[in-house]
């Protein structure tokens, strides 16, 4: 079964699913406790903590974890803004973004993207002001792929501290927190092979943190609970394994130009989403006039492939895609997106088939009037 | 007589964290490591997949509390919940009132949010406990005023075990049309609950202290009679109905869905065994320590808790003597800092006998030759440490054998 929708989550780590669940087997105790069993817990906490700082670039005691991403945002977000707060946001950030700072009650501006769904440094800086609390830009849009100028866009704001959702980056660039200049940089587990309901962010030193979850010291103050200790061993070891990630990217990248070609064959007037320029080497949003996005989906779903519209969160639901109108599509348009996102595990098989079954696909819908005017 | 051969040191600390049944492992493996699938994501098998495994775990976990399954929410754990339910509550309590109550042994999960709120101009009281440490519906009644919103009470207290009378206090603010929010982080899975029956609105869950995995938990959230308003506090796609957004980590909450089902099913005989171990340890301490002081109430608490204060020792010696088995002196969270726990205080132990206490936390893989054990070991360490202390001839190690 043709698993394309790499963006979603990725495929499980063997090696990360099987340390978590040697830990959930054997593991006993609470790493607050100073017994020998809360000793070990903390030991093997803190070595995750250590394994993902280091594909980082970070050191240790910079790295909070959380349940995900979404909760990491929602940390860094009302960590640094006060209620009422100016801040930045690119028009495409994660919807977890926006709604973190509709829940801290923070004044929202949105800087636009141009139709290939880019963000230029220069708009960034020119809505930047003395009181805005943070900037956020994402290092690597989810559902088109693009990528990001955050290193610079970090320079050029100075002192206001910018945060990078990098969940889409990791594992698929090489990330180095300590050059890219930013405050807060989040990552999640399981979209690089690690375990849902794990994520990190890593935080600059000296900065300081208001708690979101609020009842214990654990994370240095800086998140109350005790801690997911499987699911940050399984990210841990995941975190470990991400130069075979990285190094897989060129074989992904070559999958991913055939599909565009194949798809180019077999669907004239096919068109391609995102910045051709600077993208992920995995991604590849499309429309294909006249064909609803979630025919297709379904259609391809009976053939057993995993291919989703966008944003999982949001899939399912019958709005377009937010991403793709700030491209300037209009809903009919948006309607139509279908994401592929492929990951290390992809086999050339995998996409010689999807363009394979394609043709008789689309002239199904044609045939059954699925088809959309436009 | 009980020898002391055991080399492993013996889990008697389960109000910390319980270890991962086997069974709740074996379910959750296929989903961490084979099934995979964004739940979330609707537009493919792998997705509907992980989605129905969800929603068996989630009717499982109402089944354990007696709710239906859209009224509950998963969370990341208890804390998140107890997060959830009183920042959510607060944030839409507009008119009605800024005024909430609680308890001064809530754990901390309940009280940091509480005085976060205090600070944002909400009213909040603190309600003392008598000495047994039950929460006293009288003092609660009268607590109570027309702009009361919330009172949040712990079923079973993490430090002593004891049980708040929710029944009561949830007949009481039906009453007084005031939402109850109870922590039941500790209770749960290990006393009958039932939300209809005792009038409960909110409640917290944990899997980790019900042989689940850390890292999920549970806020129950009453649907009818009243259907309660909450403000999420974590947004970004729709997940949980709108109420908690996040990619639903499948594999964690099918093992707490197992948990739930397994502590449904064997819970109450599993209860029962571990009560009598409980005596046990205690009938056995007292036949060596007739001047030790149980912290807490002993009719209403959990069944697997002792907490009791050993006069004339100091608890981090006690504690370092018993090496051989995990226990602590109190909260885990709070067991790296040298404070005498606000829940001793709370009853109004004094701080050198509450830094003399431990707890005993029996969990399901604990025997009695484990209660003799440390029973045995916790007299000979008590007694020596005494003698050391009054400078006379440390007696010798071997301690009489424990009841048995």
């Amino acid at each position: 079964m043709p698993y394309l929708d790499h963006n979603a989550s990725a495929l499980p780590d063997r090696e990360a699913a099987a340390a978590a669940a040697r830990w959930l087997l054997e593991g006993v105790g609470n790493p607050s406790s100073v017994h020998t069993a809360g000793r070990r817990a903390r030991a093997a906490l803190e070595r995750a903590r250590r394994q993902v700082a280091t594909a980082l670039g970070a050191t240790p005691g910079e790295v909070v974890f959380t349940s995900g991403a979404t909760e990491a945002l929602h940390l860094a977000v009302a960590g640094l803004a006060a209620p009422g707060a100016h801040v930045l946001l690119s028009a495409v950030e994660h919807p977890a973004v926006f709604g973190a700072c509709r829940a801290a009650e923070l004044t929202v501006e949105t800087v636009p993207v141009d139709g290939l769904g880019r963000v230029r440094v220069k708009d960034v800086v020119a809505r930047c002001r003395p009181e805005t609390a943070f900037v956020a830009v994402m290092a690597a849009q989810n559902e088109l792929g693009n990528v990001y100028p955050v290193s610079a866009i970090a320079a050029a704001i100075g002192a206001v501290p910018l945060i990078v959702d990098a969940v889409q980056l990791f594992g698929r660039r090489p990330l180095d927190v300590e050059r890219l200049g930013a405050s807060i940089v989040v990552v999640s587990g399981h979209k690089v092979g690690g375990p849902a309901g794990i994520g990190a962010l890593w935080v600059r030193p000296g900065l300081c943190l208001r708690p979101v979850l609020r009842g214990g010291p654990q994370e240095r103050g800086r998140r109350g609970g005790t801690e997911n200790v499987a699911g940050a061993i399984g990210f841990g070891v995941a975190a470990d394994r991400l130069g075979a990630r990285l190094a897989a990217m060129p074989r992904v990248l070559a999958l991913r130009e055939a599909a565009e070609m194949g798809l180019r064959c077999c669907a004239p007037g096919i068109v391609f989403h995102g910045d051709p320029q600077d993208r992920l080497p995995n991604t590849l949003s499309f429309r294909i006039p006249g064909i609803p996005g979630d025919v297709l989906l379904a259609a391809l779903d009976l053939e057993g492939f995993c291919l989703s519209s966008g944003a999982a969160c949001a899939s399912g639901g019958l709005e377009p895609s937010p991403v793709l109108l700030a491209l300037g599509l209009d809903p009919g348009e948006a309607r139509g997106a279908v994401r592929l996102s492929l990951g290390p595990e992809t086999e050339e098989a995998d996409v010689a088939s999807f363009i394979d079954v394609l043709p008789a696909l689309l002239a199904r819908i044609h045939s059954a009037g699925l088809t959309e005017p436009g | 007589m009980v020898t002391l051969a055991e080399r492993l040191p013996v889990y008697l600390d389960h109000h910390a964290t319980t270890p991962c049944d086997a069974r709740v492992v074996e379910a959750m493996v296929p989903h961490l490591a084979g099934t995979f699938g964004n739940a979330a994501s609707r537009s493919h098998a792998y997705g509907w997949a992980a989605d129905a495994a969800v929603e068996q775990a989630r009717d499982r976990v109402a089944a354990l509390i007696g709710c239906t399954p859209k009224e509950i929410v998963f969370t990341s754990g208890a804390t998140e919940a107890d997060n959830l339910a009183l920042f959510g509550v607060a944030a839409l309590a507009g008119e009605r009132g800024r005024h909430l109550v609680s308890v001064a042994t809530e754990h901390k999960a309940v009280l940091e949010p509480l005085e976060a709120l205090r600070r944002r101009g909400f009213e909040v009281t603190l309600l003392p406990v008598p000495p047994d440490g039950v929460v006293r519906v009288a003092d609660v009644e009268a607590a109570l005023r027309p702009d009361t919103v919330l009172l949040t009470v712990m079923a079973a207290n993490n430090e002593i075990g004891v049980l708040a009378p929710l029944g009561a206090l949830g007949a009481l603010c039906k009453a007084r049309g005031v939402l109850f929010h109870t922590d039941a982080a500790q209770a749960a899975g290990h006393i009958p609950l039932d939300v209809e029956a005792l009038g409960i609105d909110l409640l917290s869950l944990s899997a980790h202290k019900m042989y689940g995995p850390k890292g999920i938990g549970a806020l129950y959230v009453r649907r009818r009679r009243p259907m309660v308003r909450l403000e999420p506090q974590m947004l970004g796609g729709g997940h949980e109905r709108g109420r908690r957004a996040g990619t639903p980590p499948v594999h964690q909450i099918v093992g707490f869905g197992v948990a739930a089902e397994i502590a449904r099913t064997e819970g109450a005989a599993e209860a029962s065994r571990l009560r009598g171990l409980r005596d046990r340890l205690l009938a056995a301490l007292r036949a060596g320590l007739p001047d030790l002081r149980v912290n807490g109430s002993l009719d209403a608490r959990l069944p697997h808790n002792l907490n009791v204060s050993f006069p004339g020792v100091e608890g981090e010696a006690l504690l370092m003597a018993l090496r051989a088995f995990a226990l602590s002196s109190g909260a885990a969270c709070t067991s790296a800092t040298l404070e005498p726990s606000h829940v001793l205080r709370a009853l109004g132990v004094p701080s050198d006998l509450a830094h003399a206490s431990l707890r005993f936390g029996l969990g399901r893989r604990n025997t009695e030759a484990d209660v003799d054990a440390v029973a045995v070991a916790t007299i000979a360490a008590v007694r020596r440490l005494r003698a050391l202390r009054s400078g006379a001839p440390a007696p010798e190690t071997s301690a009489p054998a424990a009841a048995s």
